[in-house]
């Protein structure tokens, strides 16, 4: 008898389930209307329900809980059997932070009046946390006394959760904690500074120099005398390279806090009997990779997702959010995703909802909590109204949802991906250390690429402006081998090595720095096979800022620069020019571009900037560039689109496939999709057919259609 | 401002898609702004939020005429920020900030630090606290007074026999505790289509399940079209309903007199 999660959903008793689950929340119930909403959320087709158990609402004083005895409404033990009756499994998220739109986030008040507890600015503040109906203070997750407070509503909780915990009882997920990021306060030298924080900064310090304080100075290149002197950088000073590693190691601190939390608070649960059941985490999504870590949170949980309330209108979002967790996590799972929102954010709608839905499963979400699946206080949208009654076409939506993933096995298929890029963790901190918008989270500001809003000087010694040129490289890199018919997978630069074989192109944007871990595992792929593209530069310094480079025996060295070239139509920008045996791309005699064999494969090094690509742009020169890598690896590319506005994915299971085709502009498509020989489509709503070789398919303004595919080509893979 | 413990329930998600696609703009106006960030008395950088960065003004001193510099960039606005003005602006607020204060006195914190750094770390062209429409001081405090701290109000835009849209506020010690649509009435009694009849069984069946409501507007959508299009829809609601085009039910005493005086108010 035994939980555990895979890719394809999870795992209860050797049955694998799908995991799509929607969330309910019985204290905002009416008791007499639990039997309704659990009865809809079985007749959408639902299998999982979760829930949040908030502390708030449940301690009437410091030691004193009602769980039903005073108001029927908060006895979750009861809300809990009867969605065992009902042949539900449940996933509960016991905090402690909560959010849900409580005042407070779900923290008892009296937790928020102990100046001890919380956060502190780098100026020195309380941290308050800016949401209706009530601005509070944060509190600090490297605050024993925190985890103290903690440990005794965690202690109430045991005697109802532990004997409903599967195999006795419908709790098969756990949650540790709730949208762990400081609070959605993730600029690096804004939170936190309390002197619990900065005790754990010189504790993960220690761990990580190993005692020795000579190797952090060496490293630091500083002066202390013992590890309980370091302080921690307050905001970035433009400096020297070589002054660098002090606020990387501050960043890797931030990302190990919110770990250090997580793994806590998932301890503390498992202690408390709930150990069978599987752990996971909601980062909240569409923000920056730092400070948020999947491959390490995922040693403290078993699936680490993130959670998604977005519009029709985001989808290149929603695409690389949910491909870079399909890319790098067990489970690509979306803990919460937005069906209904709250009063004081953005309005999303039905058709938002569709839409984002469909775009999420197109780029490899497996796993999904609709949130909510029932209307509540301070939430609305949801299929069911508060009293659990449908709200018809919502509750038609999720219904045929779920008829569509059971029906198809969806969880079994996977989508192809022949490409894989990189998101590296060392940019993405160095872009965030850089940022001008301190100490303010660069995303929040309405839209502008956080990249635009980073100091243009490099630091003392460094060639180039990283923090700003990075994610437009990655930005071109994604447009060019989507356009071109290669959707890359998206993973995060700390997975694994046999993350990376899977693949027979892997693509990272690379400047003179990178970590000395991630150059090995790049040169090892490159060594064993694959073809891997780097550029504009290769890296000759680690992530200490000390001369070190994997790739000498692989590089040339550049013969001359150009501000701007020409290339086949295409405007490059600072040009190294190169004197190689084998060049890739050059205009007359200029080589801007080789490819280096290496023992089984080779690298390609772009020794260029692209130009800024941020909006749905067309550029057939970029696409032809990524297929002519593409081609080096020996691919093809497969169904797809005249129009390189739309999007194709190909989700396989064996024999069988389906075709994803989205429209996510704001105006009707048509664009003939490329089949192979005798397949033809035909569409999983409509049962629409489409035939080959090149199938006319209409898409309305953002929509995505899913489409089976039938014929030789399917018959013989 | 919202209470600590406000309700929000029943909201009707159609109406609330219907209300926002009444009222924003068909082809809303795609809006540019320059940001430059200055260090040291020097421009540092200069992001324009359509084209990206560039290097424009970059080491010269600040400008001065903010105006001249829109017009020559061709934006809409210019912000002329100081590296440390947002950390020293959100430290300001944040060292005010209780749990104690209602969220209109948390709000009203960042008052200070932002008048403070308006003019010196943050300069924006157009003035932007100067350009929102302000309601003269002695409307304000006419406003004010004809606004009772305890009382509930409902304003549904019907369509037919149906309701399109509608919200429902209570306040209690002036602040909203309950927002809700004509959603929390289930089931909802039957319509008519006739306005006046509607109103009255809307209020109604409000009162028997949320308490008194002291205030009813009733509306068609084409009402709603009117004011929302009108450059002073107080007095254009007076006007409809003067001419029972807009039917008001309860209509208090003070409402009765805000009314009478919108065309004085200029709202």
């Amino acid at each position: 008898m035994s939980v555990s999660i895979s890719r394809n959903g999870v795992e209860i008793d050797g049955k694998v389930l799908p995991l799509i689950s929607g969330e309910a929340h019985y204290w905002r119930h009416e008791r007499k209307d639990w039997a309704a909403v659990l009865d809809g959320v079985v007749e959408m087709g639902f299998k999982f329900i979760c829930t949040y158990i908030p502390w708030s609402v449940h301690e009437i004083e410091k030691g004193r809980f009602d769980f039903g005895d005073t108001d029927p409404r908060k006895d979750v033990g009861l809300f809990l059997d009867m969605a065992r009756e009902r042949g539900l499994f449940v996933l509960v998220r016991p905090g402690p932070h909560i959010n849900s739109e409580l005042t407070f986030f779900g923290y008892p008040e009296r937790i928020l009046r102990r100046e001890e507890l919380l956060m502190r600015t780098s100026s020195d503040t309380p941290a308050i946390i800016p949401a209706p109906p009530r601005f509070f203070p944060a509190p600090s997750y490297a605050s024993e006394d925190f985890y103290s407070e903690v440990a005794g509503y965690f202690d109430a909780l045991r005697p109802i959760l532990e004997p409903r915990t599967h195999p006795n009882g419908p709790i098969v997920g756990v949650q540790a904690d709730n949208e762990m990021s400081f609070f959605f306060r993730t600029s690096p030298f804004d939170v936190d500074y309390s002197a619990p924080a900065i005790g754990l900064f010189r504790r993960f310090l220690r761990d990580k120099y190993e005692g020795e304080i000579d190797a952090l100075n060496r490293a630091h290149r500083s002066n202390h005398k013992d590890f309980d002197r370091v302080m921690p950088p307050r905001r970035y000073e433009p400096c020297e390279m070589s002054a660098l590693p002090w606020h990387f190691d501050w960043c890797a601190f931030k990302e190990f806090y919110l770990y250090y939390g997580i793994k806590r608070i998932a301890d503390m649960l498992r202690a408390r009997g709930l150990s069978e059941a599987f752990f996971f985490h909601n980062f909240p999504g569409g923000q920056s990779s730092s400070p948020f870590h999947i491959p390490m949170t995922e040693t403290a949980v078993d699936a680490a997702g993130i959670d998604l309330y977005e519009s029709r209108k985001s989808y290149p979002l929603i695409r690389d959010s949910v491909r870079l967790a399909a890319g790098t996590s067990r489970l690509p799972f979306s803990p919460e995703f937005g069906s209904g929102i709250w009063p004081w954010w953005k309005p999303l709608f039905l058709k938002d909802q569709e839409f984002a839905t469909r775009a999420a499963l197109m780029n490899g979400l497996k796993a999904v909590n609709f949130y909510m699946i029932a209307d509540r206080d301070r939430w609305y949208g949801a299929p069911m109204a508060r009293d659990g009654s449908a709200r018809p076409s919502r509750f038609r939506f999720y219904a045929n949802l779920n008829r569509f993933i059971r029906d198809t096995r969806f969880n079994e298929f996977s989508m192809r991906n022949d490409v894989l890029l990189l998101s590296v963790r060392e940019y993405e901190r160095f872009e965030q250390i850089v940022s001008l918008a301190h100490p303010v989270e660069a995303g929040l500001l309405g839209g502008v690429p956080r990249d635009w809003l980073t100091d243009p000087k490099p630091p003392a010694g460094m060639r180039e402006p990283v923090g700003m040129l990075y994610r437009r490289q990655w930005r071109a890199m994604m447009m060019g081998f989507t356009q071109a018919g290669f959707p890359p997978a998206l993973a995060d630069s700390s997975v694994d090595l046999s993350v990376l074989d899977k693949f027979p192109v892997v693509a990272a944007p690379s400047f003179e720095f990178m970590s000395m871990a991630l150059q090995r595992n790049l040169l090892v792929y490159a060594l064993k096979g694959g073809v891997l593209v780097l550029g504009p530069r290769i890296p000759v310094f680690d992530e200490k800022m000390r001369r070190d480079t994997k790739f000498t025996s692989h590089m040339h060295e550049p013969v001359g620069y150009r501000d701007r070239m020409q290339v086949g139509g295409m405007i490059f920008e600072r040009v190294d020019l190169f004197n190689p045996k084998r060049p890739f791309l050059s205009e007359g005699q200029d080589v801007c571009s080789y490819i280096s064999p290496t023992e089984k494969g080779s690298i390609i090094h772009l020794g260029f900037m692209f130009q800024d690509y941020t909006g749905y742009d067309r550029s057939p020169g970029l696409a032809a560039i990524m297929k002519r890598i593409a081609a080096v690896a020996g691919l093809k590319a497969r169904y797809t689109s005249s129009d390189p506005l739309i999007e194709t994915a190909l989700h396989e299971r064996g024999p069988d496939r389906l075709l994803f085709v989205a429209n996510p502009t704001g105006e009707p498509r048509s664009a003939a999709v490329s089949l192979g020989e005798n397949e033809t489509l035909s569409d999983a709503d409509t049962g629409e057919l489409a035939a080959g070789p090149a199938a006319k398919i209409n898409l309305p303004e953002y929509s995505v259609r899913i489409f089976n595919i039938h014929g030789a080509a399917a018959a013989k893979a | 401002m919202l209470s600590s413990d406000v309700q929000i329930i029943d909201i009707h998600p159609d109406h609330v898609e219907r209300a926002v696609e009444a009222l924003t703009p068909k082809r809303p106006k795609q809006r540019r702004a320059l940001i430059l960030f200055c260090e040291e008395n020097r421009v540092i950088h200069a992001v324009d939020t359509v084209k990206g960065p560039s290097d424009f003004m970059y080491g010269e001193r600040p400008p001065r005429d903010l105006k001249a510099v829109a017009a020559e960039c061709g934006v809409d606005f210019v912000a002329c920020v100081e590296r440390d003005a947002p950390a020293r602006l959100l430290a300001g607020a944040q060292s005010k900030i209780n749990i104690d204060q209602t969220l209109f006195e948390q709000v009203m914190s960042l008052r200070e630090p932002l008048r403070r750094e308006l003019g010196s770390g943050v300069r924006i062209y157009p003035d932007i606290l100067a350009a929102m429409p302000r309601l003269p001081d002695f409307a304000l405090k006419i406003l004010k007074l004809l606004s009772p701290k305890n009382f509930m109000s409902m304003v549904v835009v019907l369509d037919g026999k149906d309701v399109w849209t509608s919200a429902v506020v209570r306040i209690t010690n002036g602040e909203a505790d309950l927002i809700t649509t004509t959603d929390t009435l289930r089931p909802g009694p039957e319509l008519t289509g006739d306005m006046a009849r509607d109103a009255a069984s809307l209020v109604k069946a409000m009162e028997s399940a949320r308490g008194k409501v002291a205030l009813g507007i009733f509306m068609s959508r084409a009402g709603l079209e009117h004011l929302i299009a009108h450059p002073r829809p107080l007095g254009a609601l007076a006007a409809l309903a003067s001419r029972k085009w807009i039917v008001i039910h309860p209509f208090p005493r003070r409402a009765r007199i805000l009314l009478a005086l919108a065309p004085l108010l200029k709202i």
